[in-house]
C-alpha cells in the first residue's frame, strides 16, 4: 500500500486529479493525482476524526459516501473504482478494486487488494477480506469466493476508462481548485 | 385508472413548451446531450449524465426522486466508449433506482431501490420488481415480470400490460399538478371527485 500524495508523477498523460464543483469533500482529504471525483460524490470526515488519503487513479462516481468516523486515517490505495451510491465507511483499502453500484462497506473492516464488493452487498463489521475475495449478493445469502477475473476484467479497461474520463468531464463541469 | 392528484411548487420545476416538467434540484450534467421528448417528469434529486453520452427520453415518461441515469461504457477497439441511451415512451422509473441500461423500451415498469447494470437491455412492456438487481448484459424479453438478486424470470404478463401502462403513466402526467391555491375553478382535465 503506498499511498503518500507526494509521489512523482509517472510519465503519463494524467498530470491532475478531476474534482467536481458540486461534490462534497471535507477539508483533511488528500487525493492524489490522476483521481477522478464526479459530481455529488461526497468524501466526508466526522468531526474529532482523521484523515482521508485517497490514491492515485481512482474513480469516484455519483452518490458514493466514504466517511471517516474513526480517530485513524482512511487510507485508500491506487486504481480502485468506487460505483454509483456505494457506502464506504471502513478502515483501510487496498488497490485495484472495485465496488459495484449500492454496496455497503461498514466501519473497522480492511480490505487488501483485488477485490470485488457486488451490488447491493453489505460486507459486515470487522472483517479482514484477503486479496482476490469476490463477493456477491443473493436473495437470500451472500456468496464469497476467491477469483480474479473482476480484477483482470477491471485493469483492462480501467486506464483508457480514466483518459477518457479525463478528456470529457473538464469540457462539461467546473473544476475545485486543486494545489497542483 | 385514476391516480389521486399530486401537486409541485411552481417555483421549484420548469415547464418546457412540449409539457416536460423537469424539477430545479435535479442535476442534469451536459444539458445538450439530453432530450426529453414531451411530457416527462423529472423528479427532485434525479442525476441524468449526458455528458458522457447521449440519453434520450421518450414521451409520458416519469423519473422518480434521487435516481440516477447513467449511460454505459464498453470495450471496444481497445479503448472504452459510452455509448448512447435511449428511454422509451410510458416508462415509469420508481425512486433510488440506478439506470445503466443500454436501451428501455416502451411501456417499462421498474420498482424503487432497482440496479439496472451496465448494457442490459429492456424490452418492451415489460416489469421489474422493487429491488431488483439485474447483472451487466441481462437482455429482459418483452411481456415478461423480473424480480429478485439477481434478476431472474418470473412469469409472463398479459397482452393487456401496454394498455395498462399507458394509462398509468398518462393519469400520473395528469393528475402532477401546480399548487396553485383554487384548483376547482380552472379547466384541468381532472378534477379530484372524492375530496368532500
Amino acid at each position: 500500500m503506498s499511498t503518500s500524495p507526494s509521489t512523482p508523477p509517472t510519465p503519463q498523460t494524467i498530470t491532475k486529479s478531476l474534482i467536481c464543483q458540486d461534490c462534497t469533500v471535507s477539508t483533511g482529504v488528500q487525493i492524489a493525482i490522476g483521481t477522478v471525483v464526479h459530481p455529488k460524490a461526497s468524501v466526508i470526515i466526522n468531526e474529532g476524526a482523521g484523515p482521508i488519503i485517497i490514491g492515485e487513479n481512482n474513480i469516484i462516481e455519483e452518490l458514493v459516501q466514504i466517511i471517516n468516523k474513526s480517530p485513524e486515517p482512511l487510507n485508500i490505495g491506487s486504481n480502485n473504482i468506487f460505483e454509483v451510491g456505494a457506502y464506504i465507511e471502513c478502515k483501510s483499502i487496498g488497490s485495484g478494486n472495485v465496488f459495484e453500484p449500492k454496496c455497503k462497506v461498514l466501519s473497522n473492516t480492511v480490505i487488501n487488494d483485488q477485490c470485488s464488493i457486488g451490488a447491493g452487498c453489505i460486507v459486515s463489521e470487522n472483517r479482514i477480506l484477503e486479496n482476490n475475495t469476490v463477493i456477491s449478493q443473493t436473495s437470500s445469502s451472500q456468496i464469497e469466493i476467491k477469483s480474479s477475473i473482476p480484477y483482470e476484467n477491471h485493469t483492462s479497461i480501467h486506464t483508457s476508462h480514466l483518459e477518457l474520463l479525463h478528456k470529457s468531464i473538464p469540457l462539461f463541469h467546473t473544476m475545485k481548485k486543486t494545489q497542483l | 385508472m385514476q391516480t389521486p392528484p399530486t401537486y409541485f411548487e411552481k417555483s421549484q420545476y420548469i415547464e418546457t413548451l412540449n409539457g416536460n416538467k423537469v424539477s430545479k434540484s435535479s442535476i442534469l450534467c451536459g444539458i445538450m446531450n439530453i432530450r426529453l421528448h414531451g411530457k416527462t417528469i423529472i423528479k427532485p434529486g434525479v442525476i441524468v449524465r449526458g455528458d458522457l453520452a447521449t440519453v434520450n427520453i421518450g414521451r409520458l415518461s416519469i423519473v422518480s426522486e434521487n435516481t440516477v441515469i447513467r449511460p454505459s461504457s464498453k470495450k471496444f477497439k481497445g479503448s472504452i466508449v459510452y455509448f448512447p441511451q435511449n428511454i422509451g415512451d410510458h416508462v415509469f422509473i420508481g425512486e433510488g433506482c440506478v439506470i445503466s441500461a443500454a436501451s428501455i423500451g416502451s411501456q417499462v415498469y421498474i420498482g424503487k431501490n432497482c440496479i439496472i447494470s451496465k448494457r442490459c437491455i429492456l424490452k418492451d412492456c415489460c416489469i421489474i420488481e422493487d429491488g431488483t438487481i439485474l447483472p451487466p448484459d441481462t437482455v429482459v424479453p418483452p411481456f415478461t415480470y423480473y424480480s429478485g438478486v439477481p434478476g431472474v424470470y418470473k412469469e409472463d404478463l398479459p397482452d393487456c400490460t401496454d394498455v395498462f401502462q399507458k394509462d398509468y403513466t398518462t393519469s400520473l402526467y395528469e393528475s402532477f399538478l401546480p399548487n396553485i391555491p383554487k384548483p376547482s375553478t380552472s379547466g384541468s382535465p381532472i378534477k379530484p371527485v372524492t375530496i368532500s
